[in-house]
């Protein structure tokens, strides 16, 4: 088919028609949050101020981390990473541990772990070509089996004794043995800072949602700016032709996952403030949560396609949905199911329309 | 040259039937490590807790073999459990409630159980038809299900346990029809689950439909090609996926006598469970191949690892451990397997001679 | 009809694509219990012949008979259902689904509400007779387990339960070893025995003449001539391919080259191609022929560093280099445009732009960041150098003809700068005014100094663009021509049909 050559005007009609259908695409969601604002409205005059816009990003600031992470795997063409959540977990562990080493060192180790566990990742689905999925899965298992091993499937506190984390612990015992003096650091101002991480209001703008639009607009430079996020993108469309352009696949592919934990472990540390404890249940659900705000973001699942800037939108989306939802008197379960198939209906239209173009689908 | 084709297809052999060696293992190393495994009181319990991953592992297994994901059972076993328990407290009473004595609780139940199970292969239609007429990967609109779905339990049931307001159905469906040690395990619960096990794997194995569902896993062109209506087939296993699920989530919802609307979303949840024991059990995740028995084993197994490991006197934790592992390694496996082979492709048999007496001088010479 | 034996007859049979007449009024018949050769060049009509045959073009014009019945071949079931039996080259094979379930799917033998066991095996080996596998293979095995081979053979006997009349092979012993091709042979004789038209496509002179009874050359669409193979032989049959057309060399002959750019020593990957050895000069075509399976791709993919290596000595641009990995060939200046435009070649999603870039990403970074605008004047110089259509490199690659999409590719390895490129089929499925442009394009490049592997199974191609001809032949580089030896189709065919008497030079 495709070898035929086309008449002129058949070929130029095309490509408008494409770059139209492209536009919509990326920035369906964007659309969507138009008629959604608008509804908002309708529902409540006071949608817009500046208190509701602020609750509407602060709920889902959390998961806009995440989804800016998981967005580097999908974008590589894999279908997601469900091992962020026990990422998330065990960097809010890790980094109330070290916290006896001062709040930055702690945040470092718990990014670190989160890289480890990236690179892993990324080794095995970019050089074995395991299905992400299960793979990660898999991962997530195991590290949710050693978290709770590890900690005698208690949960460890910022503002415990010390005497209690030595027990419950599982990096502290060690670090006694290696250093004594350890134990005799005194954590209750580093504690309090470290709960306060969540709940500090700089200029009346909760941190975590600096936090988020650091990430996102870091995330954004990567993907489209720096030659990983460009190489990512050619590997993303077709891994095959990525390496056939002398890309390293392999490597790039387990950068991607870095991005996703490295992301994940930062959504952990400030979930494991906000929740004021490290356990193994910190961010559950949110590896599900964030690949429906990427879908929604216009992200294909096939890879190569779609934009930090709509991740943002595909996250926000969630937040009005909620927000409306909860203005008009809808419980969080049922939104959860509406969200649940607007989701569906969005991915089945998004690839009937790709579909009619003679594109590959979702 | 026969010689090593005898051994590849012992090995072929062996690991077609893994699970079965598996699980004898399991049972040897539990048996040596952890007292009392293998008594009675010990086994009764576990294949009690293995009957409700079991059941909804039939439908995932079927989706799997026609290379689809069904994540939404984790949330259609909840949607089944629900159901029951609401439709029958509701029906019961407009029967007239305890006053209206036992027909009237009969007649709630089965109403309960066809409104059940009809949701239940609904959504496992609505599945079926967005994955196969509107080519969206299984994955993505299952994940969607997911969401929905346990959205849709929660404002079903206000969020509440529901429980049914006659006991007598859950005596009679959890009570052993012998207090004979092992004979115990036979419940109405485990008879159903067992007959419901030997419909689909015959159903699977003995008949054209089952063959062709294979086919239509294995390779869709050429099932197409030779007259299989493949959309049909993805629809009716993702139907099954649902029925199972719902099955499932209402034989064990009766036997506790209460609808859980999070059950699974914490700790090892059945979604998990059922993934890694089809999986382990030797289910080929592209589908076209697998075996709702040999998934049945593995869970079996898994239950039995896990039991193990508490009878050891380790916790809860080493489970979720010892789980990931496992589903670790066999993916590990495969991936490695398929790697090696993707090296391989291409070579000319007509050349392994030469390539041989080429390595042999090259080794001499250094 | 007059004759009784006739199984087929195509009378007057054309077929048009946009710009082309494909097959220009051609007439075939084969007769019943002969096998019947169809031989032609890469493009001559041979296969969109059998597809018109095969229901795939409902569209063609003339007249079909099978035995003496007219018929319309609207659609593939038409075509089975009247009696054709097309075993193609790419197998549909359920790999992890059992020999006889892959045999019977979708008809599988029931008995009552279950499957007829016993009856689907005897079925089977019945059917395995005909292929002389019965006592081999096991009807319960796993496709997966059986070879390349017995997969065709079981892919035949597929094919043979529907009792067709006429069966058509295409070249179907590209990936056999010589003892497998005998015993193909044998049963493709014994299937003849029992009446049934074979229609044989082959590249393989050789073969040709073992298995053949009548030899139908075509030729740019048009039927050439019918021979019986006893009258025929293999100098007339390679003339009647070619014809006396050989176009005139696009590359200037008179050079001579000096300045050694890339040298090969015992290049070897153990069970793809052992010890190929070559010198590339600068600004030289070495064009590379090898029927299918002779490890042409094998070659290229290896020295890309697309493959691993076992060992062998490569010296590029007078430095001698380890191959680990495509990157660093790249760098070091040798670039590879591979066969398969679309799994492997370019991704199709992406725009033209991103598509001719890819490979130099890292080329136009700095310090971590990428700057694609770096790139403009290149892709502008790229665009105007090759004529591509449509001039904007912002739209997506899946739009465009395979001709334009084969010369972004070209364009993507030229980005590179590359010292010596590898051309893998460079023009296959392409329209002709791309090819040609291509193919100057090519000439043009070696002229300004680069070297060029030319890979191809395309023999006008071949020797209108290439300075020397080397020829590999199932794994080995068999010998070498040169225009000294005044080089035409003929003996390059011959040559890689194993001929060695044409060749002046032996490795």
């Amino acid at each position: 088919m495709s070898s035929i050559s086309l008449p002129l005007g058949g070929d130029v009609r095309k490509t408008r028609q494409n770059s139209l259908t492209l536009l919509i695409n990326r920035f369906g969601v964007f659309f969507m949050i138009l008629v959604l604002s608008g509804v908002g409205l309708i529902v409540s005059p006071g949608f817009f101020s500046s208190t509701n816009l602020l609750n509407i990003l602060n709920a889902v600031s959390y998961l806009g981390i995440v989804a800016a992470g998981i967005a580097f795997v999908i974008f590589c063409g894999q279908y997601g990473d469900m091992s962020a959540p026990m990422t998330m977990a065990i960097s809010g562990v890790i980094s109330v541990e070290f916290m006896r080493y001062g709040l930055v060192p702690a945040f470092l180790a718990a990014m670190a772990t989160g890289l480890v566990i990236g690179a892993v990742n990324g080794y095995i689905v970019g050089k074995f070509r395991a299905n992400a999925i299960i793979w990660t899965l898999a991962m997530n298992f195991i590290l949710e089996g050693l978290v709770r091993w590890s900690y005698k499937g208690t949960q460890i506190y910022p503002d415990m004794a010390t005497e209690k984390t030595y027990q419950t612990g599982f990096f502290l015992p060690l670090l006694a043995k290696l250093d004594r003096h350890i134990m005799d650091i005194d954590l209750v101002s580093r504690a309090q800072a470290f709960n306060g991480l969540a709940t500090t209001y700089p200029l009346g703008v909760p941190l975590v949602l600096y936090v988020m639009f650091a990430v996102m607009i870091i995330g954004y430079i990567v993907m489209s700016k720096t030659t990983f996020g460009n190489q990512l993108r050619v590997v993303g469309s077709s891994y095959e032709v990525g390496r056939m352009s002398g890309i390293n696949a392999t490597g790039t592919v387990m950068k991607a996952f870095m991005m996703s934990s490295l992301f994940a472990s930062i959504a952990g540390i400030f979930m494991t403030s906000l929740n004021r404890v490290g356990a193994f249940y910190i961010g559950q659900g949110y590896d599900f949560q964030a690949v429906t705000a990427i879908i929604l973001g216009g992200m294909s699942l096939s890879g190569g396609r779609g934009s930090m800037i709509g991740v943002f939108g595909g996250v926000f989306t969630l937040g009005l949905i909620s927000n409306i939802l909860t203005l008009v008197g809808i419980g969080t379960f049922t939104q959860k199911m509406i969200t649940g198939f607007l989701f569906i209906v969005v991915v089945a239209v998004n690839a009937r329309s790709l579909r009619k173009l003679g594109r590959d689908y979702a | 040259m026969l010689k090593t084709r005898d051994n590849s297809e012992l090995i072929n052999r062996i690991n077609h039937n893994r699970i079965y060696f598996f699980l004898a293992l399991v049972v040897i190393i539990m048996t040596l490590g952890a007292p009392g495994f293998l008594r009675s009181g010990n086994i009764a319990p576990m294949m009690k807790t293995a009957l409700l991953p079991i059941m909804v592992g039939i439908g995932f297994t079927f989706a799997m073999i026609a290379g689809n994901f069904d994540l939404s059972v984790g949330a259609v076993i909840n949607v089944g459990a629900a159901i029951v328990m609401g439709e029958f407290n509701r029906f019961y009473a407009l029967f007239g409630g305890e006053s209206a004595g036992d027909g009237a609780v009969i007649a709630a139940w089965i109403i309960a159980f066809v409104l059940a199970l009809a949701a239940g292969s609904l959504v496992g239609l609505a599945n079926g038809l967005v994955v196969a007429k509107g080519k969206v990967h299984s994955f993505i609109v299952t994940i969607g299900m997911l969401t929905a779905m346990s959205g849709f339990v929660y404002t079903y049931s206000k969020g509440n346990t529901i429980s049914a307001n006659s006991y007598m159905l859950v005596d009679v469906i959890e009570k052993p029809f012998l207090r004979v040690p092992y004979l115990e395990i036979i419940t109405w619960r485990f008879l159903i689950v067992s007959l419901i096990l030997a419909f689909f794997e015959i159903l699977l194995t003995k008949t054209r439909w089952g063959r062709d569902l294979f086919m239509v896993g294995s390779n869709r062109e050429a099932a197409w090609q030779a007259g299989i209506d493949t959309d049909r087939k993805v629809i009716e296993s993702f139907v099954i996926s649902g029925f199972t699920a719902a099955l499932g989530g209402i034989l064990f919802a009766v036997s506790m006598n209460a609808a859980v609307p999070n059950y699974g979303e914490r700790g090892i949840n059945p979604l998990m469970l059922v993934l890694a024991s089809t999986i382990i059990g030797g289910t080929v995740m592209t589908g076209g191949h697998g075996s709702v028995l040999k998934t049945a084993v593995a869970v079996i197994t898994i239950q039995a690892i896990f039991n193990g490991l508490i009878g050891m006197g380790l916790g809860f934790d080493s489970q979720v451990l010892a789980a990931g592992m496992l589903l670790g390694v066999v993916v590990l496996g495969e991936a490695y397997a398929l790697y090696r082979q993707s090296l391989k492709r291409g070579e000319r048999p007509s050349l392994m001679k030469e390539a041989a007496e080429l390595k042999a001088a090259r080794s001499s010479n250094r | 009809m007059s004759d009784p034996t006739v199984a087929l007859s195509m009378k007057k049979v054309s077929k048009k694509f946009p710009g082309t007449l494909a097959i220009n009024n051609v007439d075939f018949d084969v007769r019943a219990g002969e096998v019947h050769a169809l031989m032609g060049e890469n493009g001559a009509g041979k296969s969109t012949l059998m597809k018109i045959l095969a229901g795939s073009y409902p569209d063609y014009s003339g007249d079909i008979f099978i035995g003496s019945q007219p018929v319309r071949l609207a659609n593939p079931s038409q075509a089975k259902a009247v009696g054709v039996g097309m075993v193609y080259q790419e197998l549909s094979i359920a790999y992890n689904r059992t020999v006889m379930e892959n045999m019977f799917a979708g008809k599988i033998p029931k008995k009552g509400l279950f499957i007829d066991w016993e009856e689907l095996k005897r079925k089977t080996l019945a059917s395995l007779k005909r292929v002389g596998l019965h006592e081999k293979i096991n009807p319960e095995a796993l496709m997966k387990d059986i070879s390349q081979h017995e997969s065709q053979l079981i892919e035949m006997a597929k094919v043979l339960n529907d009792r067709p009349c006429i069966m058509v092979m295409d070249e179907p012993t590209s990936a056999l070893s010589s003892e497998e091709v005998q015993m193909l042979f044998k049963i493709i004789r014994e299937i003849k025995k029992q009446g049934v038209a074979i229609v044989y496509i082959s590249h393989h002179l050789p073969e040709v003449f073992e298995v053949a009874d009548r030899v139908t050359v075509l030729r740019d669409g048009k039927k050439i001539e019918t021979r019986e193979m006893e009258d025929v032989t293999k100098e007339e049959l390679v003339e009647m391919m070619v014809g006396r057309k050989v176009e005139d060399y696009l590359k200037e002959k008179s050079h001579s080259f000096a300045e050694p750019v890339l040298e090969v020593r015992d290049l070897t990957r153990y069970g793809f191609i052992h010890n190929i050895s070559f010198t590339l000069h600068r600004g030289e075509i070495l064009g590379v022929m090898g029927l299918a399976g002779s490890g042409r791709t094998e070659l290229g993919r290896c020295l890309a560093g697309a493959d691993p290596v076992d060992y062998g000595r490569v010296v590029l641009g007078g430095e001698e280099v380890t191959i680990r990995s495509m990157s660093r060939m790249l760098d070091k200046g040798l670039a590879y445009l591979s066969e398969n435009r679309k799994t492997e070649g370019l991704a199709l999603r992406l725009s033209n732009r991103e598509n001719i870039l890819s490979s130099i990403i890292g080329r136009l970074s700095s310090r971590g960041f990428y700057h694609p605008g770096k790139g403009g004047g290149l892709i502008k110089e790229l665009y105007e150098k090759l004529i591509i259509y449509p001039p904007d490199p912002s739209v997506g690659t899946s739009n465009l003809s395979g001709g334009n999409q084969q010369k972004i590719l070209l364009a993507k390895w030229l980005s590179t700068k590359p010292k010596v490129l590898i051309l893998d089929e460079p023009t296959r499925g392409v329209d002709v005014g791309a090819k040609k442009h291509i193919h100057e394009t090519i000439v043009k490049l070696a002229g300004e100094g680069m070297s060029v592997l030319l890979l191809s199974s395309d023999l006008p191609e071949l020797v209108s663009l290439s300075d020397r001809i080397a020829v590999l032949k199932q794994g080995h580089m068999i010998g070498e021509l040169t225009h000294g030896d005044g080089f035409d189709e003929n003996k390059v065919l011959l040559a890689a049909n194993g001929e060695r008497s044409v060749f002046s030079v032996e490795y």
